[in-house]
């Protein structure tokens, strides 16, 4: 019956680590440390009622020498459903795990983008999603696939009903084709100079939006800034 | 190799804990391994290194704090536990 619990309430963390390496060596209870306000610190030990006993005399014993116990109690037999709600060992872990996978869901979506390097207006959409995304981290996972599935389904939508309209595929494409740079090219580089205050992310969209670059694609988005303006130099005049 | 000590000193604000921290990694053979604040801002320094150096270091750092009324706790643990440093890393920023 692993389902008794025990309360001690320490004055430092100092006191408190000292108090869980004590335990740690000498007793097999299992044990949490928590910090609460006014600079205490909360120790919940798990275990039977012998090893908690034990433990608690221990630990405050220990904590006597340094510091001070503020309180300490004893729960027997505590109902599971008030244990989950007190002892929730995962809430930490489970905001770190949410974390690690947004971060995991950001890196699938830039080597897709990356992927699909002709269409830049839709990368840059999803991109201005992701940053929201990012910031709300309420439901992040689902917008982004949301607006992501929506784009492709359009540009596929689009490109098939072109296919299925012959003839005008020719002039609807120019139009596409002329729309979509404008909304992208919000840097013009003409010269080397105004390179200068530009950061890696907007080298590599500048570099992308010259047809003549002399690497392409996944090339340009592996490639760091001294390279990039390695290949700048060589097409820009100064 | 030795194993490791681990000292540990709180004082009562993050700057006298800077303070004692600088001295420590300075004038003995300590590494700072851990800073650590509460909230009402108790700052808690863990320092590693062998026995000797950290009992050494400790007592300086508390004699410094004592004179300026801000040592709140100090110890030193000769050989601590393994798994006494997943309690103490907490959560770091990434």
């Amino acid at each position: 019956m692993n389902n008794s619990f025990a309360l001690l309430e320490v004055n430092g963390f100092c006191a408190s680590i000292y108090a869980v390496d004590t335990l740690l060596k000498n007793s097999s209870v299992e044990i949490e440390l928590d910090e609460i306000n006014k600079g205490n610190v909360l120790l919940k030990l798990k275990g039977n009622i012998p090893q908690i006993k034990y433990a608690l005399n221990l630990a405050i014993e220990s904590i006597n020498k340094i510091s001070s116990v503020v309180n300490f109690t004893i729960l027997e037999n505590l109902n599971p459903s008030i244990e989950r709600e007190f002892f929730n060992k995962t809430k930490k872990h489970h905001i770190r795990q949410i974390k690690s996978e947004i971060k995991s869901q950001e890196k699938l979506i830039t080597s897709q983008i990356e992927e699909l390097p002709e269409k830049k207006s839709e990368s840059v959409k999803v991109r201005k999603v992701k940053k929201t995304a990012v910031k709300k981290l309420s439901k992040p996972k689902e917008e982004i696939q949301s607006s992501e599935t929506s784009d492709i389904n359009l540009s596929t939508i689009e490109r098939l009903r072109l296919e299925a309209l012959g003839k005008k595929i020719s002039g609807d494409e120019k139009k596409t084709e002329v729309s979509k740079p404008k909304a992208v090219s919000s840097y013009v580089v003409k010269k080397l100079s105004d390179l200068d205050g530009l950061n890696v992310h907007k080298l590599r969209r500048v570099a992308r939006d010259f047809e003549e670059f002399p690497i392409k694609g996944r090339q340009i988005s592996i490639a760091n800034r001294d390279e990039l303006m390695v290949y700048f130099k060589q097409i820009l005049p100064e | 190799m030795l194993k490791q000590s681990l000292g540990i000193i709180e004082t009562n604000s993050l700057s006298s804990a800077v303070e004692i921290a600088h001295l420590m990694v300075d004038k003995f053979e300590v590494k700072l391994s851990n800073v650590r604040q509460l909230l009402n801002g108790y700052t808690t320094v863990f320092i590693k290194g062998e026995l000797g150096a950290v009992q050494q270091a400790i007592d300086f750092g508390a004699g410094h704090c004592t004179e300026k009324n801000s040592l709140v706790a100090k110890s030193v643990i000769a050989v601590p536990h393994q798994e006494l440093f997943n309690f103490i890393e907490g959560e770091k920023d990434e």
